[in-house]
């Protein structure tokens, strides 16, 4: 069942049965009242029969006392007066009476005789009637006589039957109104919980960009900012997995592709040679090709090797290394030929591993030496603060492009491929520097302008033992 | 006949592809970017174009569209093999779909059904009076039917592409029975004694003892 449905029954029934419990106790009230004033005036009315009675009794006091009662109630009859009366003597036998056959002796046993107070009775004929019947002493000079004066109350309850009625219908009709604007009110206070339903539903369904977004300050808004928060953290998480997943898609791509390039080469032409006598000429060539493109396989694998290691390993160790080792480690390591990369004189001690800095100066020193024209000048520049150094290459060679440069730390991304083949490039080298950059919690910085230069910098940490030399 | 242009980057695969085509007898023209392929299009007419999709400057998809404009049907070579790649290749209006790496024999035989399909290209090999059409798959001498087994006929075709050059009877084996460990390599005399009986080719087809077989050219037979 549904909670709007469930809540107006629930607040119907209740209200049910505040509203009968309520007209009954005033309905009740109500004839109470009535009840009583009917009695108080059925006793007044008693008196007065009773004085009447007495008045008749004592003035003709020659004949018997039973036709001086007949007399009585026949002159009131005859007066056309409805009360009903009844008299008994002393031992409760009936004198004279006026009252209904319906109430009889029996149903009167409790009132006749009377013990001298006057009382009054609600008493059921045999007939289903009800009569208020009251019952007192009328003193006279032969005995003490009962005088019964009895009334007919069928009006009084059939207008207590029609009052409760009339309410009942009232309540009926008070209640279907209720019924129906509490449906409307729940109906409202709902709306939101169901519109909440469906949103979650949606995003359980994967449509993460949905939002509940209810506005108020109650609290279903208030679960529905949560409920939005929690779905902007889930959209972000699946971004951030949808982009690692591109990631490794574009690596593994990426990857296929440049192992597919070398591996045509190799397979067309070993093909070319194995299936036929060739040219000599054309022999040579096709040898050349398989020959340099098996080196250039060899030289990916190398470095895809490296790139894997330094990934899956923990940052290692660091550990202070004096710069000028490593710019003459660096120095003796980079070939002789022009252009050569001019090295600053700095004794500075950094926090390094002293391998994996060397190379990544090495690689960026080489690209910046196939990107610079023999007579050009790359130098590599130090800037010492207090607690770290930043160190900078700057060349004067052809410059990245602006598009490519925030993707040329990506595996296998080449801004010239041809060039870059030529030169023994595999689209690693850069990757690698920025991964060893990274475990050295740092990264590359570069700036460039195209047939101006380029210059990329990192900052390492500086080592506490040359606080110490230095102060 | 229009020569074939091949644009690759990669020098090694364009001169591959250039050799292979030679080989079977289409005229090239090669380059390796896509600017300068976009210039050459504009200047001269092109039996078929064979594209790598990654090109400098200018990439692949886009002189698919270009060369569609001047009718010029397209064969992509590509590293990319992922099915998306694929079906937008072929999508957009490219007649096939080569991945690296692939072999030579297979890539001359997707151009010359490519250039039969698009009715581009006399792509019949001849010899002696022998006529084989090798996306028809029929073979005429002297304009009468000839019948062929299917091993002879692909023999028959590899000497016709590779005439006048000697072929390892190693590697012939390997190409038509397939690449099995038995190297007993007799089935190929013997089908090589029907197809000689077959068309009367004694001396055409030379047997160069201990090496392999060669079909001579037109001035060379004794």
């Amino acid at each position: 069942m549904k909670f709007g449905r469930k809540l107006t029954l629930a607040l119907l029934s209740v209200l049910a049965l505040v509203l009968s419990l309520s007209t009954i106790w005033t309905q009740e009230r109500q004839f109470d009242r009535a009840f009583n004033d009917v009695m108080q005036n059925a006793q007044t009315d008693w008196q007065q029969d009773a004085y009447d009675l007495q008045d008749a009794l004592t003035s003709a006091s020659d004949f018997p006392l039973t036709s001086r009662a007949w007399r009585h109630l026949m002159r009131l009859s005859g007066q056309n007066n409805q009360s009903l009366l009844a008299v008994y003597d002393e031992s409760g036998q009936s004198m004279a009476s006026t009252l209904p056959i319906t109430l009889g002796q029996g149903q009167l046993s409790s009132l006749v005789p009377s013990d001298g107070t006057l009382q009054s009775r609600l008493i059921t004929g045999t007939d289903g009637n009800r009569y208020l019947v009251s019952s007192g002493l009328v003193v006279c000079a032969e005995q003490c006589l009962t005088l019964v004066r009895a009334q007919n109350l069928g009006s009084l309850f059939t207008d207590r039957t029609q009052r409760l009625q009339d309410a009942l219908w009232g309540q009926a009709l008070a209640l279907v109104v209720a019924g129906i604007l509490t449906q409307l009110f729940c109906r409202r206070m709902v709306r939101p919980l169901e519109q909440l339903e469906a949103a979650t539903r949606q995003i359980a369904a994967g449509a993460y960009d949905r939002r509940t977004a209810l506005s108020g300050s109650d609290e279903i808004a208030g679960l529905s900012h949560s409920f939005d928060a929690m779905a902007a953290a889930v959209e972000d998480k699946v971004h951030t997995l949808q982009t690692h997943l591109q990631a490794q898609e574009d690596f593994v791509a990426a990857f296929t592709h440049e192992l597919k390039t070398p591996m045509t080469s190799m397979l067309g032409y070993a093909d070319l040679l194995r299936g036929a006598e060739v040219p000599p000429a054309t022999r040579q060539k096709a040898a050349d090709f398989i020959y340099h493109e098996s080196k250039r396989l060899e030289a990916l694998s190398g470095r895809l090797m490296e790139l894997l290691r330094l990934h899956g390993s923990a940052p290692p160790p660091l550990e202070p290394v004096r710069l000028d080792v490593v710019f003459r480690q660096l120095q003796r390591a980079l070939p002789a030929e022009e252009p050569s990369l001019t090295l600053p004189d700095c004794r500075a001690t950094v926090l390094a591993q002293r391998e994996l800095l060397c190379d990544l100066l090495y690689n960026l020193a080489e690209n910046a030496r196939h990107a610079t024209p023999p007579d050009g000048s790359i130098r590599l520049e130090t800037d010492e603060q207090a607690d770290h150094i930043t160190l900078t290459l700057r060349d004067t060679g052809c410059g990245i492009p602006a598009q490519d440069l925030e993707r040329i730390t990506e595996p296998f991304y080449m801004v010239d491929k041809s060039r870059a083949r030529q030169q023994g490039g595999s689209g690693m080298g850069l990757a690698l520097c920025a991964r060893i950059a990274a475990l050295h919690g740092t990264q590359l910085s570069f700036v460039s302008v195209p047939d101006k230069g380029t210059a990329v910098s990192f900052t390492l940490r500086k080592a506490k033992e040359d606080f110490h030399e230095h102060s | 006949m229009y020569p074939i242009l091949i644009v690759e980057d990669e020098r090694p695969i364009a001169d591959l592809i250039e050799l292979t085509l030679t080989g079977a007898g289409y005229p090239c023209r090669q380059v390796n970017d896509g600017e300068s392929a976009a210039n050459l299009i504009a200047e001269e007419d092109f039996s078929l174009a064979i594209l790598d999709i990654m090109l400098p400057k200018v990439d692949g998809y886009a002189l698919l569209e270009y060369l569609r404009s001047v009718n010029t049907p397209v064969i992509f070579v590509t590293a990319k093999t992922t099915l998306q790649d694929r079906v937008r290749g072929l999508h957009e209006g490219a007649d096939d779909y080569l991945t690296k790496p692939f072999e030579p024999l297979e890539l001359v035989a997707r151009v010359e059904s490519v250039l039969r399909r698009t009715g581009r290209g006399n792509v019949a090999l001849c010899a002696f009076g022998v006529v084989l059409d090798p996306v028809a798959r029929t073979v005429t001498q002297s304009g009468h039917p000839l019948h062929l087994s299917p091993r002879e006929f692909e023999l028959l075709e590899l000497l016709l592409r590779n005439r006048g050059i000697t072929l390892y009877r190693e590697v012939l084996y390997e190409r038509l029975w397939g690449d099995d460990d038995d190297f007993d390599t007799r089935p190929l005399d013997l089908c090589i004694t029907r197809l000689r009986k077959k068309l009367g080719w004694k001396n055409e087809i030379r047997t160069i003892f201990r090496v392999g077989y060669r079909l001579e050219k037109e001035g060379d037979v004794p």
